[in-house]
């Protein structure tokens, strides 16, 4: 006859802002443990993408005007971030889908919301740090002096958010891991060689700066250029207005999916 | 073995084509023995078991047949080669059928099938028949023109199984050919398997499902802790237990080995089970003894019964075949 | 009771001119099926670096010099013939060993030579489409006129070869298939960008310019330059000893790595 204690079952269900307050906590901590694996490929892809890029697309040019190096410098972070949200956050999803332990973490007892809301944190904050790495990477390449306002807080946060929601909800919207690679490695290039993200817009054909305005890439940049140096971004509450838009549509997705019950 | 003797006579072949390995030994890191000296040879038309529990060096051995691995001593000779100094000529005069899936996920099933066959010299009519011959054999038309990734993991082995032996080796390694095969296919399997054999290929059969091996193979060898612990025909290994039973206690959870009595042979814990093996004379005493167990709450159920080649195994390897449990 | 004679294993072994063909024939064939499932990325991945980067180069510019179309032109090529052997290639390799089929492919009974020359040919005949349609684009986009010479010819086998030979080299001896994803990955940035292909070496400076030197890929656009204009490039000759010499450590590396045994 055993003689252990017996074991306290839970009875109580919890609920309130206390209780998803305290959810955040302990799924931040939860991924927290799982992101380490990550943290260390982070920096280096958005060191890679970020200034390797910037650094890479100065030798297209013959002759490397002041100009040209002031957008190629601002335009760094938003190419350190958009690798992040776009093609990081789909892998890890799609990578823990085949492996079985994506079903483990939602079946947590904690509010969806607060789970989601511990990711994008996470991501979020670990994503800055190797903006700015690559930010410093560019700037010091090119020798441009750089005229930092406070806006560059808010741009910058609100982008890493943005790539990163769109990203997480793109990735849990379709399942085949194989369309998944198929479309960030597409939109990588996309993004790479037509979005004025490096390049004056001026460059572009209109229909390709029209469609180029809807995406967020663009706005991106213009966001956190903005905050980098001043006179060469116009519109700028339009870009913040549509950035704040795809934020809501990742989160809207990311809720809807997690959500049902097949 | 009478139709090798047939064979003989018939002329067809005069170069003896028995397959031998000798002292084989794989070391790994200088500590790892793999395989430690095994020894063993197969004959044209036999079935040739290789039974051990996971990670015992069967797959080891094997792969060193083909090629795919180096032995650090030893010999493996089939007919007049050296497989070892001449890994090419492994490769055409074997084939391999290894245990990980086969990687056709954009192939068509009789394209695999038909493709295999012809890369191992087969003429394209030849295949063609052939391959026709071993879709309707194992019952597989059904998936004919179905493209590899849409297949379950049964049709998929099968599938496998034909593009191995659609134009076979003088050895064919079959590692683990009826995982995930549903039973009426698997019969139909060994009926090709036997069908290898008569044809003159010497069939090495990998695996860890005593049941089957006992039925279908001419001689088996049990490896364990990469050394070859036994080897013989199905009978000659159980000739030790001829005139015993089998008894088998099913333990309590919590209960410890009861002290036992002095007539029970070779006893293994394995999980809650107690097996033990016992003189027939010993049947009603050992009842007895059993339902004192029970009626003690030390056990739940007892079973008493012929031996098998589990029993066998179990003795030599400490694991039971279909879980891998560490003996007691 | 079958018939004995009616199937019996061989009694001789197959060698010489009629198994090596017979082997690569019928692994061409093998190769050739077991790409249908990687057909469309790899269509999408071609017209992408083709076509795209050629009509998205002219995006970096104001307007575009005529030297510079005409060396992105004469430089996208190269990519499209070598992104198939030297990227795709080794990732298969890897996916291979992650799923563990590695074994299966690597005991079929053919020369391993008649193996590498089958792979080749695949590789080439993937590379061949794209590099017209890109020099198609280019000629209607940028009104280029090349002047095509035999030189094209071995400019382009060799390219190829070289391509595919590293890639085979690099999938087959590095064991940890993440590692030559990683690879290939940065493979992509240095053919791309950090040499000298889509743009004239005097655009790097000049370590970077001295260090790809060394390396094929400059090269290779130089002698798929030389092949497609008159007079504009030099040192050709020495540029073929280079894509040589490489192809040769390719093929040397693979042979070291396919016939060894563990």
């Amino acid at each position: 006859m055993s003689t252990a204690s017996p074991l306290p079952l839970s009875t109580v269900t919890r609920s309130g802002p206390g209780y998803w307050l305290a959810s955040l906590g302990s799924m931040t901590r939860f991924e927290m443990g799982r992101a380490r694996q990550w943290a260390a490929l982070m920096v280096v892809i958005q060191i890679l993408m970020g200034a390797g890029i910037a650094v890479m697309y100065g030798f297209f040019y013959p002759r490397v005007t002041h100009l040209t190096a002031l957008y190629l410098t601002t335009g760094t972070p938003a190419l350190a971030l958009i690798p992040i949200g776009f093609v990081l956050v789909p892998d890890s999803v799609s990578q823990e889908k085949l492996a079985g332990t994506f079903d483990f973490t939602w079946s947590l007892p904690a509010p969806r919301s607060a789970q989601a809301a511990a990711t994008f944190l996470l991501f979020t904050t670990l994503s800055l740090p190797g903006a700015v790495l690559a930010l410093a990477v560019a700037s010091w390449r090119y020798g441009v002096r750089l005229d930092i306002s406070p806006l560059i807080v808010p741009g910058t946060v609100l982008c890493a958010l943005m790539a990163i929601s769109v990203g997480f909800g793109m990735a849990l919207a379709i399942s085949n891991p194989l369309l998944i690679n198929l479309i960030t490695n597409a939109l990588m290039f996309v993004v790479l060689l037509f979005s004025p993200i490096v390049i004056p817009p001026g460059h572009f054909p209109g229909w390709l700066l029209t469609a180029d305005r809807a995406l967020p890439f663009y706005n991106m940049a213009e966001v956190i250029r903005a905050g980098l140096c001043t006179g060469l971004v116009t519109d700028l509450t339009r870009s913040y207005l549509i950035l704040a838009a795809w934020t809501a549509a990742g989160w809207a997705m990311t809720a809807w999916v997690v959500g049902r019950r097949k | 073995m009478t139709i090798s003797i047939e064979a003989k006579q018939a002329g067809l072949s005069a170069t003896d084509w028995s397959f031998r390995a000798e002292g084989v030994t794989k070391i790994y890191g200088g500590t790892l023995r793999a395989n430690d000296a095994i020894t063993l040879s197969v004959r044209p038309g036999e079935v040739y078991g290789l039974l051990g529990p996971n990670g015992a060096g069967k797959t080891t051995l094997v792969k060193q047949v083909i090629g795919l691995l180096k032995p650090t001593a030893g010999q493996i000779r089939l007919g007049p080669f050296d497989l070892v100094a001449d890994p090419d000529t492994a490769r055409q005069l074997c084939s391999y059928l290894p245990q990980a899936p086969m990687p056709i996920d954009s192939f068509r099933v009789r394209e695999a099938i038909e493709l295999t066959g012809r890369i191992r010299g087969g003429g394209r009519s030849d295949v063609r028949r052939r391959a026709t011959e071993l879709i309707g054999a194992l019952d597989i038309g059904e998936w004919e023109k179905t493209m590899g990734q849409r297949l379950s993991g049964g049709v998929r082995r099968l599938v496998g199984f034909a593009m191995v032996t659609v134009w076979p080796g003088r050895v064919v390694i079959l590692d683990e050919p009826t995982n995930d095969v549903d039973p009426l296919r698997r019969r139909l399997l060994w009926d090709q398997i036997r069908l290898l054999a008569q044809r003159g290929c010497a069939v090495f059969l990998v695996t860890h499902n005593v049941m089957e091996a006992e039925r279908s193979v001419d001689r088996l060898a049990i490896i364990s802790g990469g050394r070859l612990i036994a080897e013989g025909t199905p009978s000659s290994l159980k000739a030790d237990d001829r005139g015993h039973l089998r008894l088998q206690v099913m333990l309590r959870p919590e209960a410890a080995t009861p002290p036992l009595p002095s007539w029970v042979r070779q006893p293994v814990r394995v999980g809650h089970n107690l097996i033990t093996t016992i003189d027939e004379a010993d049947a009603a005493r050992s009842i007895s003894w059993a339902t004192d167990l029970i009626g003690a709450s030390v056990a739940e159920e007892y079973a008493l019964g012929a031996t098998t080649l589990e029993d066998v195994y179990i003795r030599l390897t400490g694991h039971t075949s279909a879980d891998d449990h560490e003996a007691a | 009771m079958t018939e004995l004679a009616g199937l019996l294993p061989p009694v001789s072994l197959r060698r010489g001119l009629s198994y090596w063909l017979g082997s690569y024939r019928a692994l061409t064939r093998w190769h050739l099926a077991g790409l249908r499932m990687w057909l469309m990325l790899l269509t999408v991945v071609q017209v992408m670096t083709g076509a795209g980067f050629v009509l998205g180069f002219a995006l970096f510019f104001d307007h575009i010099p005529a030297s510079a179309a005409l060396f992105v032109s004469t430089g996208v090529p190269v990519i499209n013939l070598v992104v198939v052997g030297l990227v795709l290639g080794p990732q298969l390799v890897a996916q291979q060993k992650l799923q563990q089929s590695y074994d299966f492919v690597r005991a079929l009974p053919v020369p391993q030579s008649a193996a590498a020359v089958a792979w080749y040919t695949v590789c080439l005949l993937a590379g061949l489409p794209a590099v017209a349609a890109s020099l198609l684009i280019a000629e209607a986009r940028y009104g280029i006129a090349f002047t095509v010479s035999p030189a094209i010819v071995p400019a382009v086998l060799l390219t190829a070869f070289t391509g595919t030979m590293l890639g085979y080299g690099l999938g087959h001896a590095v064991p940890n298939p993440m590692v030559t994803t990683l690879v290939t990955e940065l493979m992509i940035f240095a053919v791309f960008g950090f040499a000298p292909v889509v743009y004239p070496p005097w655009q790097l400076p000049s370590w970077l310019a001295t260090l790809n030197w060394w390396f094929p890929f400059g090269h290779m656009a130089v002698i798929v330059r030389a092949g497609l204009t008159s007079g504009m490039v030099t040192g050709i000759a020495s540029s073929y000893v280079t894509v040589t010499a490489w192809g040769i450590i390719g093929v040397a590396v693979s042979a070291w790595a396919l016939v060894r045994r563990g």
